[in-house]
């Protein structure tokens, strides 16, 4: 198709040298002059259009100048000899001009397709350069393949073997072979660091675990402390002892005994928290009724403190881990009876905010000082010399996450300080059974 | 129970404190304590004596507890109260649902364990009574006349929709033991609704309401988290 195009165009552009080559005969210019306008068309057409139409224009040109422009004008009577060797000039000046032309528009064509290569190369790897999943490594891969190679779509496959297979011819193209290199090194690379991750994580869990090793052998060590005294006292000499003396002994045993338990507790839970990473077990739940559990808790463990529950009868029921929450609540109001003095307030209140639970815990004691209002929250964090594990803010802060919710402290109104706990409702609990309970006569 | 009989108790636990402490503890309280290490052991003690009441520690060596309570139940009628140091909810829920009266988690109180002992007594005594079906339920100021079907709080009626009539007598029946959120759902709304626990909060809501002076500090409708209620009876 192209080739005939290039044929008629080089009839054409013949007719047009034959012209201007006649006109110029009849300007009287000289006859050599005239066939180097013959020349230059077999020159133009080797280097526009290739071998064939330059061929072609030589084989016309020749009788065309002698016919046009020897005289006798419109003739063809000149020597054999002359014809003959003009022909073979205008033929020679074809092929060398033609093959040279042509060499350098093939040179020409393979630094384009390098270039296109090259951009597509690099394409690919800004994109590799990302931290992607292997999956999503070779299915970006595929993609480029097919594109450079212009198939229809190479399917992402499960190695960069099998792209290779993919493409027809693949297992000697130098191209294809650069762009896999691009994805194995993309994919070695996120082997390499999985690795590291997981060293850092190790890492993180030795220097967690030293902590908990060094909290839990401090803080148990000294209840347990009291509870051998105490009770190596009363099985060495026990009835030596006035009952009250022994009284007092069995309380502090009780006492201290609690105390470890409440510890081993938060240290299981933390531990739970931290081992399953999995959904929480969500279900529809009434805040006061957690509220109910915590504070019934709380006041076995407490008698000092006014607590004060501020919560809506109207509500919405709440989709959340029940027991979780539970805990969190209970941390909170024992955290904030730990921190203020006896006798004081705490309160506990909830509010509804768009599709939101908020719940405040306000404690009239010193407050928080904002530089650790973060820092809290850290494991094995605490207030001076005071007793416990430092997790349960922690903990509190862990349930609360898991739940898509969260924790923060705050100053209270009037000093003391204040949580604000943020949870999501969570949606409408789905209808109740209608007709069920239509309300006649139990009275 | 005969008030000349001592009370016949079967202890099911493997360490050898607790079950020392446990025993010395009910011996004082004046409970004939049989103590079974294993799960072998303690079936063979129920299928040859007559027990009034059943501690089971839900990891015996042998045999889950979980398992163990049905086999437990064909040989004896005694309550069977589960004392266990597992936390998870999850554990406590099927032992009830296997069989169990009530459960405990380690550590606890002599207190506790005790008022659960007498508690699930009681309703043996109730049992042995022959009592075909209970009529009448009073605690403090709650009154159930189930026959009847009143309420009333402090003398003043209550007045209660079908359901919640029917959430409190399944809760009534088995006063001062636990029911998990499944066997209520399945009492009040039938074997379909085991899963809508929603039903069951939205009620106890109204109930509360009806009912408790406080229904966030309830004294009579208990919350047991992540496990079920139980309806305060001592």
């Amino acid at each position: 198709m192209i080739q005939t195009q290039r044929t008629l165009l080089s009839v054409l552009f013949i007719l047009f040298v034959v012209v201007l080559a006649h006109l110029l005969e009849q300007a009287q210019f000289g006859r050599s002059n005239v066939v180097m306008v013959y020349m230059l068309a077999v020159v133009v057409v080797a280097v526009q259009m290739g071998l064939w139409p330059a061929v072609l224009t030589s084989l016309l040109g020749v009788p065309l100048f002698h016919y046009f422009d020897v005289p006798p004008y419109f003739q063809l009577d000149a020597s054999e000899l002359e014809h003959t060797f003009s022909l073979g000039v205008m033929l020679a000046t074809a092929l060398i001009v033609s093959s040279v032309a042509s060499r350098l528009r093939q040179q020409a064509l393979v630094s384009e397709e390098r270039a296109n290569q090259n951009a597509a190369l690099y394409a690919l790897a800004s994109e590799l350069a990302e931290e992607l999943p292997d999956a999503e490594v070779l299915a970006l891969t595929a993609r480029h393949v097919a594109r450079a190679f212009r198939l229809p779509a190479v399917p992402p496959h499960a190695t960069v073997d099998a792209i290779r297979a993919a493409v027809p011819g693949g297992h000697a193209d130098s191209h294809l072979d650069a762009m896999l290199r691009l994805a194995a090194q993309a994919l070695e690379r996120s082997r390499l660091r999985e690795r590291l991750r997981g060293s850092e994580r190790r890492a993180q869990q030795e220097a967690l675990r030293s902590s908990v090793l060094g909290a839990v052998s401090h803080d148990l060590r000294t209840p347990l402390a009291s509870i051998i005294g105490a009770s190596s006292s009363l099985v060495d000499s026990g009835e030596a002892y006035a009952p009250d003396v022994r009284g007092r002994l069995g309380r502090v045993i009780h006492e201290e005994a609690l105390q470890m338990k409440r510890m081993v507790e938060n240290l299981l839970d933390f531990a739970r928290l931290r081992s399953s990473q999995q959904e929480v077990q969500a279900d529809w739940q009434a805040l006061e009724e957690m509220v109910g559990s915590a504070l019934a808790t709380i006041r076995r463990r407490t008698r000092d403190h006014r607590l004060v529950v501020d919560v809506p009868a109207e509500l919405p029921l709440l989709r959340c881990n029940g027991v979780l929450i539970e805990r969190v609540l209970t941390n909170l109001v024992e955290n904030a009876v730990k921190f203020s003095p006896p006798g004081s307030t705490v309160t506990l209140r909830a509010r509804r905010c768009g599709d939101q639970l908020e719940l405040r815990v306000l404690d009239e004691g010193a407050g928080i000082e904002p530089a650790r209002r973060e820092s809290i929250f850290e494991p094995f964090t605490r207030f001076g010399s005071q007793e416990g594990s430092g997790l349960g803010l922690a903990i509190c802060r862990g349930i609360v996450e898991a739940h898509g919710g969260s924790v923060v402290a705050e100053d209270a109104e009037g000093g003391g300080a204040c949580f604000v706990l943020r949870l999501p409702i969570g949606g409408e609990p789905p209808a109740l059974p209608s007709g069920d309970d239509n309300d006649r006569g139990i009275e | 129970m005969n008030a000349s009989a001592p009370v016949q108790m079967l202890l099911v636990e493997d360490d050898d404190q607790l079950s020392i402490m446990l025993k010395t503890a009910m011996h004082e309280h004046g409970y004939l304590v049989t103590a079974a290490a294993s799960g072998d052991a303690a079936f063979r003690v129920a299928r040859e004596s007559e027990l009034d009441v059943i501690l089971l520690d839900l990891g015996l060596p042998d045999i889950d507890g979980e398992r163990l309570i049905p086999m437990l139940r064909d040989v004896s009628r005694a309550p069977i109260i589960v004392i266990s140091a597992r936390d998870a909810e999850g554990q406590k829920i099927a032992a009830l649902d296997a069989g169990a009266d009530d459960y405990l988690t380690k550590p606890f109180g002599m207190g506790e364990l005790l008022a659960r002992v007498r508690t699930a007594l009681r309703r043996r005594v109730q049992a042995g009574q022959e009592t075909p079906e209970l009529t009448h339920f009073a605690f403090r100021e709650l009154a159930i006349d189930i026959a009847q079907r009143q309420v009333a709080v402090g003398g003043r009626p209550v007045h209660l929709t079908p359901v919640e009539f029917r959430l409190l007598t399944a809760l009534a029946r088995r006063a001062g033991r636990v029911i998990t959120h499944r066997q209520l759902l399945r009492e009040v709304w039938g074997p379909l609704h085991e899963e809508d626990s929603h039903y069951l909060r939205i009620y106890m809501r109204q109930l509360r309401g009806k009912i408790e002076s406080d229904p966030a500090q309830p004294r009579y409708l208990l919350t047991e988290p992540g496990v079920g209620y139980r309806l305060a009876a001592e």
